[in-house]
């Protein structure tokens, strides 16, 4: 069984310093405590001097590790310290590679001292401040000090761990000189804003976690798209989130907007839409809304870019948006302004166009404007990591999606994934990313409701279909044909169906290859299709009046054929056509859109799907 | 003790990094974000009896500085001392005069003198606060107002006191 990563709910930072970091025998490192008590940190350290502190920070903003990077840790009067760089590395190692190996939360972030006393520590020293040693000539020399070795290398063995030195130094004096080494900024150590300097250093420079929870890994690709995300919150310009399909887009939009509204203490609406759906003939009145006078019998509506006005709107799918929809969204840009259907002034508008893709746009190929992609690209561009680089990431990733799926399913058994399925889940390169992972899981714990391990015959990747598992069988054997098709073929998913077209070359040289196939295909069309349809009911439900609390379908079949002009009837037989064949299967909105349609339109005639996997 | 060492103990090591912390350590804890089981606001009467000591340390780091850092020193030692009595009759105030200018050595020890002023004024009225214990502190919203007040000032003061310090050169320049 795997033990859990361990997570931390607040950042952890390592202070590399020689007064603070002292360990005391039995007393409390009085300069510590008040260093603490200064920018609310807690003093996790865990040494005695830590121990011995009966200080507490009611709200600490993080946890300090601190480590004195000399020895002895201890010093006494006649002890000499002298500065120790490996075993400063180690520490920082301890916490940053080893962390990350381990999938546990790394450094958020590391302050480093300039200057670091070495030496005998006399009775003198001693009065002075216990423990700390005379110091000796070179030690205060700006050219020499020890923290810029550490500095030099940190930044060697770690480039991607941020540094930031924190000292009571004049920070003219080696600015030159800590730059040149990495170090991404300078603290001074009784800066007045104390806690919101550090704050402002660990949003811009620190690798945190999306403690929210929604946003799930510590792997250092995350922790730096995670980065990228805040550094992009600080600003209104437009952004592109570039990634794979499943890797986390819009989660990543919404990470934005809600770190946008922390920061500012504000509550900015954030709306979404899925470029493919804005067909020509419906993209004005979703983008933009209706007047409510535009004409008797046309009710008046709320569009998405008004609806995220002062917000952001989440454009998915970019390349999928048609040139007339793609020029309209720039006059938008340009103009910052929105004309409503029916209106006669427009309306001023201030709304960040957070947008989504996995296609290279650069590609003439591609279609997509370039003087659009110049503008939501404006404020920067944020590249996800797709799961294959970040795979110390899985085990948190699974246990959460266990756990999920438990949630759905009413008196689930609690279960451990074991180590040999983990192994698996690690080495597979999940080409659908997160949602592939998801499904795989959401499919393992729901196929196998009555066990409390997940073992490795459990997992089904739907990418890791091929040709020759969707061969016909040479003996027809019912029983043994339905074990492969759970096991290899779950075709309704959309990533398996995505996958034959992908990999099967559609002629009538390998016609026989389908034969047995395309009952699963239909089968597999028509869920879709009906998953299709729930989600535009969904997306309807609350932008329409419900005067009788009866399910509104003609909204949302416009909205899922793009097709504007469709009338109510064809609306219902379009209904009948996808719901008939599973009429015994409904469940929640889609049962009431079928009885819907059948008080109005009747029953449909019996059709029977193809069968599935028959043989020829 | 040269100056520059002088400044390193009592600006980087007695002011910022002990007691520049212990004060913030007791605006934390009047505001209530810092909690400390064995020590109350009170305590840091000894603290603030302590900046008396350090004030006068300051008061003769700043003093000194001219004396051992301006260029006009140059003129004291060879090779500068064999000038002829002419030249040394008005060259070392000239010398002294735009290196003034030129670093804005004026301004940076009034500063410095102006916050050390305020924070002895500072600390002269804590002092008093704080002597008459913690119920007489704690137990009226006023007087714990005012004191955290007092404290955010001190604060400030000695924030000035210290960057003006480490802005003086930090060696003899011309």
């Amino acid at each position: 069984m795997i033990k859990s990563a361990q997570n931390y709910l607040r950042p952890r930072i390592l202070i590399l310093d020689d007064l603070f970091g002292r360990d005391m025998p039995d007393m409390p490192n009085e300069h510590r405590e008040n260093l603490c008590a200064h920018f609310l940190w807690h003093d996790a350290t865990g040494d005695k001097a830590a121990k011995a502190s009966s200080q507490n920070i009611l709200n600490p903003i993080a946890e300090a590790v601190f480590f004195r990077g000399q020895t002895p840790l201890v010093a006494k009067i006649g002890t000499v310290v002298e500065n120790d760089l490996p075993g400063a590395l180690t520490k920082v190692r301890s916490g940053w590679s080893d962390a990350l190996a381990k999938g546990e939360t790394p450094w958020a972030l590391v302050l480093l001292d300039l200057c670091f006393y070495t030496g005998e520590v006399t009775e003198e020293s001693n009065r002075r401040v216990a423990g700390m040693p005379e110091g000796r000539f070179d030690d205060d020399d700006y050219r020499k000090y020890f923290g810029l070795t550490i500095l030099d290398a940190i930044h060697k063995e770690y480039p991607e761990l941020p540094v930031m030195i924190l000292s009571s130094k004049s920070r003219n004096e080696v600015s030159l000189e800590f730059t040149e080494r990495g170090a991404v900024g300078f603290i001074d150590r009784t800066d007045l804003r104390g806690p919101e300097i550090i704050q402002d250093a660990l949003w811009h420079h620190g690798l945190l976690p999306d403690y929210s929870g929604r946003i799930v890994g510590n792997s250092l690709p995350i922790l730096l798209a995670l980065r990228e995300a805040r550094r992009a919150a600080r600003h209104r310009e437009n952004l592109l989130i570039r990634g794979e399909r499943g890797s986390g887009k819009e989660l990543f939009s919404y990470y934005v907007n809600s770190v946008s509204n922390e920061r500012d203490n504000a509550n900015r609406p954030f709306a979404t839409v899925n470029s493919a759906v804005l067909s020509s003939s419906m993209f004005a009145s979703e983008l933009f809304g209706i007047n409510p006078k535009t004409a008797t019998n046309v009710d008046g509506k709320i569009g998405l870019i008004e609806a995220a006005d002062g917000g952001d709107l989440f454009l998915d799918e970019i390349a999928d948006m048609p040139q007339d929809v793609q020029a309209a969204v720039l006059r938008v840009l340009q103009d910052k302004q929105i004309t409503p259907i029916g209106a006669r002034k427009p309306k001023d508008i201030d709304v960040r166009f957070i947008s989504a893709t996995n296609v290279n746009l650069e590609n003439a190929v591609s279609g997509f404007r370039s003087d659009l992609l110049d503008r939501l690209r404006l404020g920067g561009t944020i590249f996800l990591p797709p799961l294959r680089d970040r795979k110390s990431d899985i085990p948190i990733l699974a246990d959460k999606f266990i756990r999920e799926a438990e949630a759905g399913r009413q008196g689930a058994l609690k279960r451990e994934i074991t180590s040999e399925a983990l192994d698996k889940l690690i080495s597979h390169d999940w080409p659908g990313n997160i949602r592939e992972l998801q499904t795989c899981l959401f499919k393992a714990v729901n196929s196998n409701p009555d066990v409390e391990h997940l073992v490795p015959r459990h997992l089904v990747m739907t990418s890791q279909l091929d040709k020759s598992e969707i061969q016909v069988p040479a003996t027809h054997n019912p029983s043994k044909e339905m074990q492969k098709r759970d096991d290899l073929v779950p075709v309704t998913d959309l990533d398996a169906i995505l996958k034959m077209q992908s990999d099967v070359h559609f002629g009538m040289d390998n016609i026989n290859q389908w034969a047995g196939c395309l009952g699963d295909v239909e089968d597999a069309n028509l869920r879709l299709l009906a998953n299709c349809l729930k989600a535009s009911l969904n997306a309807t439900k609350d932008r329409t009046v419900n005067p009788n609390g009866i399910i509104q379908i003609h909204p949302a079949l416009k909205l899922m054929t793009g097709d504007s002009t469709l009338t109510a009837v064809e609306a219902y037989d379009i209904i009948k056509r996808i719901l008939g064949p599973f009429e015994d299967e409904l469940e929640d909105d889609l049962r009431d859109a079928y009885n819907q349609t059948i008080h109005q339109r009747g029953k449909p005639r019996k059709r029977r799907l193809l069968p599935r996997k028959r043989t020829v | 003790m040269n100056w520059q060492k002088r400044r390193n103990k009592i600006n980087h090591d007695d002011l910022k990094n002990d007691f520049a912390l212990r004060v913030f350590k007791l605006a934390n804890m009047l505001s209530g974000e810092v909690v400390d089981a064995k020590k109350m606001p009170s305590d840091t009467l000894q603290t603030m009896k302590e900046w008396s000591k350090l004030s006068i340390d300051i008061k003769g780091l700043i003093n000194d500085f001219l004396k051992e850092m301006s260029p006009k020193s140059l003129f004291d030692i060879l090779p500068l001392s064999r000038c002829d009595e002419e030249t040394l009759s008005w060259l070392p105030d000239t010398v002294e005069s735009e290196w003034k200018k030129q670093y804005a050595i004026d301004n940076l020890c009034n500063s410095a003198y102006i916050n050390k002023k305020n924070a002895d004024m500072c600390a002269e009225k804590i002092c008093e606060y704080l002597k008459n214990g913690e119920n007489s502190i704690l137990q009226s919203n006023r007087n714990k107002e005012t004191l955290e007040n007092l404290v955010i000032n001190f604060q400030h003061s000695i924030d000035g006191l210290s960057e003006a310090i480490s802005r003086l050169p930090r060696r003899i320049m011309i």
